[in-house]
């Protein structure tokens, strides 16, 4: 299913890992990946948690509204 | 006949999916405010409730983003989202078609509107109506400004938004409610969310207050984004308001910071004969 969009390789693995830090990283907007990741089983604090864990490891966002927020959050 | 209601609150999905997260003094505090606001909601006999919402990708997407729209249809279906996620049983909320397509038609004088025979109110219309009208059974009329998707419309052309909207619905023969709803500063779905920054909440909420259009007008979004977050965007919806609200000031029911919503939880009211 993937293949029928116009997604890059590292968008595509991210995509079908489920890699929802990867996926914030990459850019996609808070507002639907907050419901793919309950979609896929994670709790709030474990979303919030993958998404701090993306940029701990793949560096700030690279596309998308989110390139400025620092990730250290409050909750 | 004159506006009867203009108020603003906020919306944030955690206020009913995460509700028992919260610190319950704080919780029991905005719960008070809410009843307030819905009661007095409910003595200005209102016919209709137009919602104004900064929805989040619910209706519109980027492959078409209206600016500014309205809902014209007999009725609307909420939440989108998963009930259970956000603690809000699925269900029909009636709407006003007739009216709805009379304030269209009137507003496209000012305002090139977008109008939307199909709704879905996601958690942005959904947490306001589960407070301010808890039964469902006042007819709504959802407006939306896009707040999610820039370039979005500069806040000066929101507040002249609302001014219209308050003048056509002044003109209008119904009794005709505004509650507008956003966030104040948040950085909501990042790994950011909870932040909130209250100094610039408060000195926001003191301009609304006291309904300075020029300030807020002058609200640009590099500046929003960097002290406010992506969830700034949406002090648009509090600005129509205070357009609708015309020369009139507003008192804060209530502004609780409380991290787990992800915003500083504000209720308030534009007193309509203060202007
Ligand atoms: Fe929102």
């Amino acid at each position: 299913m993937v293949g029928g969009y116009d997604l890059t390789e590292e968008e595509q693995q991210a995509f079908l890992r489920e890699d929802i830090g990867l996926l914030y990283v990459l850019g996609i907007n808070g507002q639907l990946l907050m419901h793919y990741a309950a979609f896929t089983g994670l709790e709030w604090d474990a979303y919030i948690k993958a998404m701090r864990l993306g940029v701990a490891t793949h560096g700030n966002v690279r596309a998308g509204l989110y390139v400025m927020t620092d990730g250290r959050g409050a909750v | 006949m004159p506006l009867v209601f203009v108020g603003a609150v906020s919306h944030g999905p955690g206020i009913t999916g995460r509700a028992e997260r919260a610190d319950p003094k704080q919780k029991a505090n905005l719960d008070s405010a809410f009843d307030r606001l819905s009661r007095e909601l409910a003595d200005s006999a209102p016919d209709v409730l137009i919602v104004v919402a900064a929805e989040h990708f619910a209706n519109f997407f980027m492959n078409n983003m209206p600016a500014y729209a309205m809902g014209m249809a007999d009725y609307y279906e909420g939440p989108i989202e998963d009930e259970e996620w956000l603690g809000i049983k699925r269900r029909r909320i009636p709407g006003d078609r007739k009216t709805s397509v009379e304030l269209v038609s009137a507003l496209l004088n000012h305002v090139d509107l977008a109008y939307s025979e199909e709704w879905k109110f996601d958690h942005g219309v959904m947490v306001p109506l589960h407070f301010l009208t808890p039964a469902f059974d006042l007819p709504v009329i959802p407006v939306n400004i896009n707040c999610q998707g820039p370039p979005l419309t500069p806040c000066h052309r929101a507040y002249q938004f609302g001014q219209y909207l308050g003048e056509v619905c002044a003109a209008h023969p119904r009794r005709i409610a505004i509650v507008a709803t956003g966030g104040l500063s948040h950085w909501p779905a990042t790994p950011d969310s909870g932040k909130i920054n209250q100094t610039w909440d408060r000195d926001f909420l003191d301009k609304w207050t006291r309904n300075d259009a020029a300030a807020l007008g002058d609200y640009d979004d590099s500046e929003v984004y960097a002290q406010a977050g992506q969830g700034g965007f949406e002090i648009r919806t509090f600005i129509a308001a205070a357009g609708a609200a015309q020369d009139c000031k507003a008192e804060v029911y209530c502004y609780e910071p409380i991290p787990i919503f992800a915003v500083g939880c504000t209720v308030a009211r534009f007193n309509l004969s203060s202007g």
